[in-house]
């Protein structure tokens, strides 16, 4: 297991997918991707050396999320205090239905809770990995506060990685050897009187 | 300068080429979307290039077994045979020749390699909880089916991530006591309709 093994660390971020969950884990040289799925897990290695930019862009799906979860919770604060208020309009809870309450009460408590939990979590985002050959977005990363703390983490062990690459201008620019100075051409011999 | 352009990851409208105007970009030209891109060195670094295999110049000097012109650098940690530098592959450290890491690859012993492994205890808790909740009386039968598959994919290697063995352990109990549950409700609905 990955959480024993003394050559992985897991970074933060990862989290719920559409299907199961992802988690990510870096080794000396190669960042590891495991998405758990319904019945398999898939595993995706990135050579550090090999990245070349993540992406990070904000998305509107948390405010799909809060609004859903702040109408039930309006909805359902509504109908208790109506339900507490005005026994009898409060259909379809009969007066002295305690259990209908409660059951009430804890609908309205579990969506506000959601509620502010989708706030303190922040901001929904997605991220995409480029690497020389391919650019693939990376699940689990939803929240954009735990993909920058994924990304400072990442950002120290890649660069630590790359530490000899150099721009190709520069590169060019300065050759890796030099060669050896080319032999002066012998000097014309003096003309023969 | 990079060979693949950065694009938006919403749009796909494609970012500017340049390293520091992109390093300092906030939100995307085109849909206006916030975004931060992190660029590294291999971003501006030209492709990777291999070592070059040397060819063998005197007599009885090593060569490789695939390429008899090309200088032997290293033996394969596998089989033992003579490598140049175009056929010596390292993984995690080791040397190897590309017919041994195929082959390895192919036996799933290259741990480095593999790219999935099935989950049978995700199967086995699926087919003991999803019953209860979608179909009641079909659990006795979606129980036994999860025994008889934890018995059958003890062995599977576990996972990278959670403990396979102990989630399979843990399904045994819980598989036998919806089978008894669900035999005994199937009595007592039998019972009632007689």
């Amino acid at each position: 297991m990955l959480r024993r093994d003394p050559n992985y660390t897991r970074l933060p971020g990862g989290g719920r997918t559409l299907t199961g969950n992802a988690s990510y884990w870096l080794a000396r040289d190669h960042l590891l991707l495991v998405d758990v799925q319904t019945a398999c897990e898939r595993y995706r290695r990135f050579d550090l050396r090999d990245i070349r930019c993540l992406t990070l862009v904000a998305t509107r799906l948390g405010w799909i999320d809060r609004g859903i979860l702040g109408g039930a919770s309006l909805l359902f604060l509504a109908w208790l205090l109506g339900a507490l208020t005005f026994g009898k309009l409060s259909f379809p809870l009969a007066n002295g239905d305690w259990i209908g309450l409660i059951a009430l009460a804890g609908a309205a408590l579990s969506s506000l809770t959601g509620l502010l939990l989708s706030i303190r979590a922040g901001r929904m985002c997605r991220v995409e990995i480029q690497t020389g050959v391919q650019t693939i977005p990376l699940p689990g990363l939803n929240r954009w506060r735990k993909a920058e703390q994924f990304l400072v983490t990442l950002t120290s062990a890649v660069q630590a990685a790359q530490a000899d690459l150099r721009p190709v201008t520069e590169a060019v620019a300065t050759p890796a050897f030099t060669a050896d100075p080319e032999p002066e051409s012998p000097a014309d011999p003096e003309p023969s009187s | 300068m990079a060979a693949t352009a950065v694009s938006c990851p919403k749009c796909r409208a494609p970012l500017p080429d340049d390293p520091a105007a992109l390093a300092a970009l906030d939100r995307c030209p085109a849909c206006g979307t916030r975004v931060k891109i992190c660029l590294f060195p291999a971003f501006t670094a030209g492709p990777r290039s291999g070592a070059l295999p040397e060819a063998v110049l005197a007599e009885g000097e090593a060569a490789c077994f695939y390429h008899a012109g090309n200088k032997a650098v290293v033996p394969c940690d596998q089989c033992g045979r003579f490598l140049c530098a175009l056929c010596d592959l390292e993984l995690a450290g080791r040397h190897v020749c590309p017919v041994c890491l195929e082959s390895g690859a192919k036996r799933g012993q290259v741990e480095l390699l593999e790219h999935s492994r099935a989950r049978p205890d995700l199967v086995v808790w699926n087919l003991l909880l999803l019953p209860l909740i979608a179909c009641g009386y079909a659990f006795p039968l979606t129980a036994l089916i999860a025994l008889i598959y934890t018995l059958v994919k003890w062995n599977t290697k576990p996972s990278l991530v959670d403990n396979t063995r102990a989630r399979l352990a843990w399904a045994i109990p819980v598989a036998l006591l919806e089978l008894a549950g669900g035999v005994a409700l199937w009595l007592f609905y039998l019972r009632m309709v007689r």
